[in-house]
């Protein structure tokens, strides 16, 4: 029997494949400039859907910058930013950002469910669906029982918490967080560090996360980036090698991770100033 | 008849309080816009409104509405003005938050500018009531025949004086619940977190 191939199907058949594989996140020789002052010179790298990246860097490295330019707040001068292959041209609510200053993030006019409904209106989502989702969404960062205090009525963690809620409200393939822990306690911190973790991996949301701390960074990524200062570029990548789930002490204890501690940190020294 | 300043002050805030706030949301929100009609804006707003007095008499003749456009004329600007202040100052991380969950513009001046303005703009109708009730007083005195302040005008002509106390006074307790009305209604629909909000 002759079985009818028809002679398009292979090349379809690789499209498809590249598409489905094309990169989360790709950085395509980014550069900007503010006036005179280059921020970011001819950057480039790219992230794999499902990974976990962190962005490690002096101040003025851009780091921040980048995670604005990657959400569409701010447009290259030159280069191409692709998120699933598609080029950005300006916010999506695909792509969740958390930003460090959750006091201002927050409407301080609503209440802790009210801000997580906030994504879920600008969603569409009917009136009668969000209640239940709300809930959900608030026992999923461990804040049940919170959704009718004001941002105000909240400590810091807690805060950053419902942020995150509302973030995940926004069903994101993609999540940045800019230095979300950054304000916080060392205890918070580290809760809300392993309530990411296990967050990311029950979504298979790929997460960029700019941090200054190494520790941080290491314990969190599939792949630390190293940004160096002035102008801003990529100084190295390296990708983390510990197994998962990571825990906050066998983790942190582990050789590997003290090696990768070691060569991060001679690498900040040598660029850092 | 006479007639108390209320209603004309009621008519010409709504529409130009109205419009400036409308104006002042979309300027605060388009620094373009602003820039664009900023030489306009800084044209006509010196125009003392008591200068406008004879074109509103031209449009609408003797009463109420004559009035009311001054008063419109009156609030207009410092609505407008200032409403665009607070606007633009608007938590810029808040604008951010709607841009990246796509609100529609719609939904972002209900749902975050506005949230955020109100209590500065009700502080501000406060100190635009104020203005729009000199230049109501003013009006009726100098043009408005049919007016308190003309009545006012009237009895200390006729050697009066107890009906031009009289009126006087009523004109003050007139300011007084305007401001303490408007006082209890930021109150209440602000509270304590509301006057936080502001900051």
């Amino acid at each position: 029997m002759c079985v009818f191939r028809p002679f398009f199907q292979p090349d379809q058949i690789e499209a498809n494949v590249m598409t489905s594989s094309s990169p989360a996140i790709d950085f395509d020789r980014i550069s900007l400039s503010f006036g005179n002052r280059k921020i970011i010179d001819s950057m480039s790298f790219s992230v794999a859907s499902g990974e976990f990246t962190c962005i490690v860097g002096a101040s003025g490295s851009g780091k921040t910058t980048l995670l604005r330019m990657l959400v569409g707040l701010i447009t290259p001068n030159a280069g191409e930013i692709r998120r699933f292959g598609t080029a950005v041209t300006g916010p999506s609510r695909d792509v969740a950002v958390v930003f460090q200053d959750y006091g201002r993030a927050l409407l301080p006019w609503r209440t802790a469910g009210a801000n997580v409904a906030l994504a879920l209106e600008a969603a569409h989502v009917p009136r009668d669906e969000r209640k239940d989702r709300i809930d959900h969404l608030l026992e999923t960062v461990g804040l049940k029982g919170h959704g009718d205090k004001y941002p105000t009525e909240l400590s810091g963690g807690m805060q950053q918490r419902v942020q995150i809620a509302r973030c995940l409200a926004q069903e994101p393939r993609i999540l940045l967080m800019d230095e979300p822990f950054g304000a916080l306690d060392a205890m918070t911190r580290q809760s809300l560090q392993d309530e990411v973790l296990q967050i990311v991996d029950d979504t298979g949301m790929t997460v960029m996360f700019v941090t200054h701390d190494i520790d941080e960074a290491i314990y969190l990524g599939d792949t630390v980036i190293h940004l160096e200062a002035n102008p801003g570029r990529v100084a190295e990548t390296l990708p983390i090698d510990l197994p998962r789930p990571r825990n906050q002490l066998t983790t942190r204890e582990d050789p590997e991770f003290l090696k990768y501690r070691h060569v991060l940190f001679d690498h900040l020294e040598g660029h850092g100033s | 008849m006479d007639h108390d300043p209320f209603l004309a002050i009621g008519l010409g805030l709504a529409v130009g309080g109205g419009l400036g706030v409308l104006g002042g949301i979309g300027l605060g929100l388009s620094p373009a816009a602003s820039r664009i009609t900023s030489i306009a804006i800084e044209l006509f707003r010196p125009i003392p409104p008591v200068a406008v007095i004879p074109i509103a008499l031209l449009i609408y003749g003797f009463g109420i509405k004559m009035e009311a456009a001054i008063i419109a004329f009156t609030c207009f600007w410092p609505m407008l003005l200032l409403t665009q202040a607070v606007v633009s100052s608007v938590e810029p991380r808040l604008i951010e938050v709607s841009r990246i969950l796509e609100l529609s513009p719609r939904k972002k001046v209900m749902s975050i500018v506005l949230p955020a303005a109100a209590a500065r703009i009700v502080t501000a109708l406060r100190l635009t009531i104020g203005i729009a009730f000199i230049v109501a007083v003013t009006t009726e005195i100098a043009v408005n025949p049919f007016g308190l302040g003309h009545a006012m005008m009237i009895s200390q002509m006729e050697m009066r004086p107890s009906f031009m106390y009289a009126y006087i006074s009523w004109l003050a307790a007139l300011g007084w619940l305007i401001n303490t009305g408007l006082l209890m209604i930021q109150r209440r629909m602000f509270g304590a977190m509301g006057l936080e909000v502001t900051q």
